[in-house]
């Protein structure tokens, strides 16, 4: 869950904004992970609609640069509007604010450990003014 | 083993933003070694489960239930196994439990509370008494013991021959308060690698005024986990009153205070492998 406050959308905003009748606002999601100890320190890959295999190989879509990581460590699924972590078997396993987990549905601000090297997982959700072309 | 988390919330789900760290299905864990499936408990969490199960059919499981109040059977009307033929559950129950199993899950679909009847179910359901010196399912042995309940519950240990699982929820324990329960508590999960315990309060929530409803708290739990030489506790059966901030706090708290036991709370959709460590 998001712990800090995210956009308020007020009537009087919307008002400014030109949102007339047809307007829907819709909620956004967005997914990230960052490592935040160990190499590559500060990179940030935004999640999508596509699993994530993060690893050692080069070929990875989150290298891990780190000796415990196998070369395919854990991947990242998208499921159900959130992401899911499953670790791929790997010889050091992946910890989950600190729990070894086989797997594990992510929320914000946990922190994923691969030996020394530390990610973590952040998601951010506002209101968006959307078309209203969805509405029935 | 491998243990998964389907619903870790006591007594009542608590949907919404406030809880989905943690989550807000009512109690139901899975437990699968090789082709063996155990499930523990019908909470709302086994809706999610059975979405999985049926996709791999035919398939047969074990069904155990620590008892029959609400929080551990009301998602069993939503179980799409139940509904599908090629599903077989043996549901394994004391004997003192199994009648009342039986009988309390066909009142749960009687036509003015649930549209299909429970006769209607196109799953075959076995019910099946648990011997007092416990069964063996496939490669997994199963036995029972007494937990301190308002209407009496059960928990379970479960093992393949070189890992050992107890689950043991809804269970009042307490060393000054429940002396001779948490002996019996201790005495059944002694040598286990994986605990899950009943841990729904802090101290101080419990001696406010929730003596005697059936639940322990965290401090209780690790207690009778660090007796009984557990490796691994799970902290199970969250309070509906605690949200994902407050366990967050006290998850922390307990692991700086106690660094000689690997513990941590349990989390809907959370798999953990048992001798993993």
């Amino acid at each position: 869950m998001c712990e800090e406050p995210t956009d308020i959308i007020t009537l009087d905003s919307l008002e400014k904004s030109g949102a007339d009748e047809a307007t829907s606002l819709e909620v956004v999601r967005r997914c990230f992970v960052r490592i935040i100890k160990g190499e590559g320190e500060g990179t940030e890959l935004k999640l999508g609609s596509e699993t994530i295999i993060a690893g050692r190989s080069t070929s990875a879509g989150l290298f891990l640069g780190t000796s415990s990581a196998s070369r395919k460590h854990f991947e990242l699924v998208p499921e159900r509007g959130g992401y899911v972590l499953r670790d791929l078997n790997s010889t050091n396993g992946t910890k989950v604010n600190r729990t070894r987990v086989a797997e594990c549905r992510l929320s914000d601000g946990d922190i994923i450990s691969v030996g020394k090297l530390e990610l973590v997982f952040l998601e951010k959700t506002r209101l968006e003014i959307g078309s209203g072309q969805n509405k029935p | 083993m491998r243990v998964k988390f389907w619903g870790v919330r006591g007594s009542i789900p608590t949907p919404g933003r406030l809880t989905e760290k943690y989550g807000g299905n009512t109690a139901c864990v899975e437990i699968r070694e090789k082709k063996n499936r155990v499930i523990l408990d019908g909470g709302t969490g086994i809706r999610e489960l059975g979405l999985t199960l049926v996709k791999e059919m035919p398939s047969e499981t074990a069904l155990l239930f620590s008892h029959t109040h609400w929080d551990h059977i009301q998602g069993l009307p939503f179980f799409q196994p139940f509904f599908t033929k090629g599903c077989t559950f043996r549901v394994f129950a004391p004997s003192i439990l199994k009648t009342r199993v039986e009988a309390i899950l066909t009142q749960q679909m009687e036509q003015n509370v649930f549209p299909v009847p429970f006769a209607a179910l196109s799953s075959k359901i076995l019910f099946e008494s648990l011997p007092e010196e416990g069964l063996q399912y496939g490669d997994l042995h199963i036995s029972f013991f007494e937990l301190n309940h308002p209407g009496k519950a059960f928990g379970y240990r479960i093992s393949n021959g070189e890992e050992t699982v107890v689950y043991a929820t809804d269970n009042e324990i307490h060393r000054a308060k429940h002396k001779k329960a948490f002996k019996r508590t201790i005495k059944a999960v002694r040598g286990a690698d994986f605990f899950i315990a009943d841990a729904q309060y802090s101290s101080e929530e419990y001696l406010r005024n929730r003596v005697g409803w059936g639940h322990s708290t965290y401090e209780e739990a690790m207690a009778a986990a660090r007796e009984a030489g557990v490796k691994k506790l799970a902290l199970f059966h969250h309070d509906p009153m605690s949200d994902d901030i407050t366990l967050g706090k006290r998850e922390r708290s307990l692991r700086k205070k106690y660094r000689d036991i690997s513990l941590f709370f349990a989390r809907d959709g959370m798999a953990v492998d048992v001798a993993s460590h």
